[in-house]
């Protein structure tokens, strides 16, 4: 069914470069539709395809905040294994549970466990000074502390699990009251309905096997979403009361929670990922050619990049200002690379001749590059694959790919013509080539320069298999043309479902925030609007719950 | 649940077996010289190699190792004794990597080289199965508290960067940090009188009993796709008590804590290399393991290294500004030297603990391995491979065979059948054609 649903929207939604057809001013290209992205409430979005749960351990932020927002408790001192990561986001989706994991998390619940047997008194206000009292007051803790950890409450069945390992951890192992706590704690954390995103509805799945989540399944999907972390008391409180079943409540609640500074920094986060602002601080470039380039350098890069999207959130910007504001975070280091004069700290200039937007920034022109020289290809495949959702298909199996040889009488667009005249090329790098050429107006550490050795840099182009098709020049073209394309609009939004599903999200998924939210024009998308637009979708409220296996 | 009472009477054994160890003393080793176990360990370097530095063709056995070659050993005591234990192979094809579609870049490299079977889905490959270490260590890792031990360097983000994985899109990440992996292997060590200490382990394993209780509950409520997801928890559970359960014998040395070290510091490369292979030779000399892979130099890490700045892939690819193509080739065959002079003081060190009537090298089989046949065009032909130990006679060595192209799947199977599994075929049906003949 899945990928029945991809094959039938895929023209439609991402027509271009991952179909990769036709060679420039061929017959086929000049026929590929281009406008064929279902509207809203059309026959092709209104029926979306409702997908199972991916079940995800929990990131290591995660599991840091949660830790920290259930015991109070810091973890950042355990060296956690690291996150896989779905598209550019941290999810563990899909690598396996290995023992070094169930480790990491022994290690974690060994520490709470400690935690909370030497401050019971404080955690547990109860009287157990005979058997009888102990184990209610035991009931007590496993109904509270279970349902914070488990971010729901428990089963029949789990509760009689852990009053056995209690009376085991007493009578067996001759612990006291706390000592006999503390191993219900531990596992407690060691199980999956803490560790995981464990969702599996309310129970009452239609005929196709779809189901709503319950009221605390929401209350999670909305804390790690937009705080990256567990339901607080309120949010729990609406999940005990109902008030999550339904869409008022759940919009209720995303008002609250996007109030929050924390908010903030998951958007901020979301961002950084998307962007993929970590990797800037790990570049490095040829001494050969950049002398002056350090890690100071890449660093500086990042928290100017970082400061962007703070100030960007705080303005409640939208899409369209990510791409254009001439506003930049500059310090004395990242000066020369930002062609200005600026001796001082980092502070906001505006840089309206050379610096439209996110793309103009050194450190992202720096990651389209390699060590010794410009990237055309790299530049041009971030466009794509960032901001229009697009990943062309590899190279042919027995194609030589290796960055172009250096030649100090051609510039990079002369050194790159081979990519448009060999069809086998051309059918892919039509549509990468001219976005890259376009930001040559850039070394490989993103200061401005008009020439290349000696010659003239030619900065023209023509955008294929977007919405936005047709001639542009330069960098302030480009962004003139993803500022007004619905394309763009569309793959923010599904990065942002990305970010909030930790899965792949399926082309009519993203059609169905229609029904709530359809923004096609960058220049109108807030992103918090998106957070509330999936945050009230479909695709947000159920899951697609199939338990007769084979 | 029938296994929980299993568990519990394994943790009654574990405690009793603590408490006889100590007397056991002598007559221990007796028994291990008799039947040591077999082991393998698999190294892997990126980039493909330099085959005219390697093995120019027509080389003998002994010329693999003149001066200028990529195996000319630096320290040559001994080396002359030594040498019979090597095996070289070359004209390997690692033919499952070819088959169509072919995902892009070096996707296909790392998820054949032990799978064999290209990755599903060409955009972002995943492992299509099991590869071939975590099938032999099945059969061969319930005798050792760790089935298996995945160590590597850089990082391992997509589902394609490690070679190893426990099924189809299951990928697994090895242990980069040796010092983590130290902590992780050798942590549970108690001192045999310590009995909070070992209240502490029947307490840890009443936990992993509970949880995997707990695990078997959920899994029957979850849709069908997200099953596999805990079944994968209980095998770590599995894993986790062999671990509390186990004693060490009399032989085993727990090793020095290794540094912590900075993976991002490229003058400390060689360093942590060599705390891998230190730990994997006190790792097999207690027995926790029998099964290595060492991933060497991945993405992430700057792989600059025997004193060569430029990067490994740049170089690999003839990119590197402002050296000729000849002199990119000796930087390229400067980093393998390198590395085959890691390679020998790995197998080296495992020769030089006595074990029965030989070494330890004699009862294990250390296979060194490129992700490609060449770096720079990506081939996934001609492959080489260089092992040393004969994994307890299993395996003839002292020599060099050059095949015409076989598949790849044959070396893999033979090392399975010489680990003494029961591994006929092995990945794609269309290239396994049985163990290789490596005499």
């Amino acid at each position: 069914m899945q990928s029945r649903a991809r094959g039938a929207l895929v023209l439609g939604m991402v027509l271009s470069a991952s179909a990769c057809v036709g060679i420039i001013g061929s017959d086929e290209e000049a026929a590929a539709p281009s406008d064929e992205t279902p509207e809203p409430g059309t026959a092709a979005c209104t029926e979306a395809s409702v997908q199972s749960s991916h079940l995800r351990r929990l990131t290591a932020p995660e599991l840091e905040r949660t830790v920290l927002d259930l015991v109070d408790v810091a973890i950042d001192d355990i060296a956690l294994e690291p996150d896989s990561k779905v598209g550019a986001f941290p999810s563990n989706a899909e690598a396996p549970t290995q023992w070094t994991h169930l480790r990491d998390m022994q290690t974690v619940a060994e520490r709470v466990g400690e935690h909370v047997r030497d401050n019971l008194e404080v955690i547990l206000d109860c009287e157990h000074d005979d058997l009888p009292s102990e184990h209610a007051c035991l009931d007590v803790f496993i109904d509270d502390f279970g349902a914070r950890a488990f971010r729901r409450p428990l089963t029949s069945e789990e509760r009689e699990g852990y009053h056995a390992l209690f009376e085991m951890a007493r009578d067996e192992h001759e612990r006291p009251f706390q000592g006999a706590i503390r191993i219900v704690v531990e596992a407690m954390i060691m199980s999956p309905s803490f560790g995981y995103h464990y969702e599996i509805g309310n129970g009452e799945a239609d005929a196709d096997g779809r189901v709503a989540l319950t009221g605390y399944e929401i209350a999670s999907r909305l804390s790690y979403f937009l705080w990256g972390t567990m339901p607080d008391a309120v949010l729990f409180d609406a999940a005990r009361t109902g008030a999550l079943d339904g869409v008022e409540g759940i919009e209720e609640q995303v008002a609250r929670m996007l109030a929050d500074p924390r908010a903030d920094d998951a958007l901020s986060r979301f961002l950084s990922h998307w962007l993929d602002v970590a990797a800037v601080s790990g570049l490095n470039r040829d001494p050969a050619f950049f002398p002056d380039f350090s890690p100071e350098v890449a660093a500086a890069m990042r928290v100017s990049l970082e400061a962007a999207l703070v100030q960007l959130l705080a303005d409640d910007g939208t899409l369209g200002d990510l791409l254009t504001s001439p506003e930049h975070h500059v310090d004395a280091t990242l000066a020369p690379y930002f062609g200005v004069e600026h001796d001082g700290p980092m502070e906001a200039m505006s840089l309206p001749e050379q610096r439209p937007g996110i793309l103009s920034h050194p450190g992202v022109l720096a990651l389209g590059a390699h060590p010794d020289q410009t990237s055309p290809v790299h530049r041009g495949l971030y466009v794509l694959e960032r901001l229009l959702c697009d990943s062309p298909p590899p190279p042919p199996p027995e194609l030589e790919v290796n960055p172009l040889p250096m030649d100090p009488s051609l510039t990079t667009r002369e050194r790159l013509e081979q990519h448009v005249a060999d069809p086998t090329c051309a059918g892919c790098h039509q549509f990468m080539d001219p976005i890259g050429l376009a930001m040559e107006s850039y070394d490989a550490v993103g200061r401005f320069r008009t020439h290349e050795n000696g010659k003239p840099i030619d900065t023209s182009g023509e955008l294929f298999g977007v919405d936005v098709k047709g001639d542009f020049d330069g960098l302030g073209g480009l962004v003139d043309k993803l500022v007004a394309s619905q394309d763009v609009s569309l793959c923010a939004q599904r990065q942002l479902m990305r970010f909030a599903f930790g899965r792949e999200v399926e082309d009519d998924e993203v059609c169905t925030l229609g029904t709530t939210l359809y923004e096609t024009d960058p220049d109108g998308l807030r992103f918090r609007d998106v957070v509330l637009g999936i945050a009230t979708s479909d695709a947000f409220r159920r899951i697609h719950l199939d338990t007769t296996c084979d | 649940m029938t296994k929980s009472l299993s568990r519990r009477t394994m943790l009654k054994c574990a405690a009793l077996s603590a408490l006889v160890a100590p007397f056991l003393g002598g007559s221990r080793g007796a028994v291990a010289q008799s039947s040591a176990p077999k082991r393998l360990v698999w190294m892997t370097t990126p980039n493909g190699t330099i085959m005219q530095d390697l093995w120019p063709s027509g080389a003998s056995f002994d010329d693999l190792f003149a001066p200028g070659r990529i195996l000319h050993p630096e320290d040559a005591t001994g080396f002359a004794d030594f040498k019979p234990k090597l095996l070289a192979l070359r004209g390997i094809d690692v033919k499952s990597a070819l088959k169509t579609p072919v995902p892009k870049d070096h996707q296909p490299d790392n998820l054949n080289m032990l799978i064999a079977r290209q990755p599903t889905d060409t955009e972002k490959a995943k492992p299509a199965g099991k590869s071939i270490d975590q099938r032999i260590a099945e059969e061969v890792g319930q005798a050792t508290p760790f089935s298996s031990l995945e160590l590597g360097t850089g990082t391992f983000y997509n589902s394609w960067s490690s070679c190893v994985a426990s099924g189809p899109n299951q990928p697994i990440k090895p242990i980069q940090s040796p010092r983590e992996a130290f902590l992780q292997l050798f942590s549970n060590f108690t001192a045999p009188d310590d009995s909070e200490a070992e209240r502490r382990a029947a307490e840890r394993l009443s936990v992993l009993d509970h949880v995997s209780e707990e695990i078997v509950m959920l899994e029957k409520r979850l849709g069908c796709e997200d099953r596999t997801r805990l079944q994968s928890q209980l095998a770590a559970i599995e894993e986790l008590e062999k671990q509390l359960t186990f004693v060490p014998s009399d032989a085993c040395t727990v090793p020095g804590e290794p540094s912590t070290y900075d993976a991002n510091d490229p003058g400390q490369y060689a360093d942590i290399i060599k705390a891998h292979m230190d730990l994997i030779v006190a790792t097999l000399a207690c027995d926790l393991t029998r099964v290595v892979t060492l991933q060497l130099g991945r993405r992430g890490l700057p792989q600059t290294f025997a004193g060569v700045s430029q990067e490994h892939h740049v170089l690999a690819h003839y990119n590197a500004s402002g050296k000729t193509e000849a002199e990119q080739r000796a930087l390229q065959s400067d980093i393998e030297h390198a590395y085959a002079q890691h390679f020998y003081h790995l197998v080296r060190s495992l020769d030089a603990i006595p074990e029965g009537a030989g070494t330890m090298l004699d009862n294990t089989v250390v296979v060194w391995a490129h992700e490609q046949g060449r770096g720079k065009s990506h081939s996934r032909l001609d492959h080489s491979y260089i092992l040393a130990g004969s994994c307890g006679g299993a395996i003839p060595t002292g020599h060099r065979r050059v095949y015409d192209g076989v598949s790849h799947s044959g070396l893999l199977i033979a090392l399975a059948q010489a680990m003494g599994t029961s591994v006929t075929e092995w990945g794609d049906p269309d290239f396994s054609n049985g163990p290789l003949d490596l005499s």
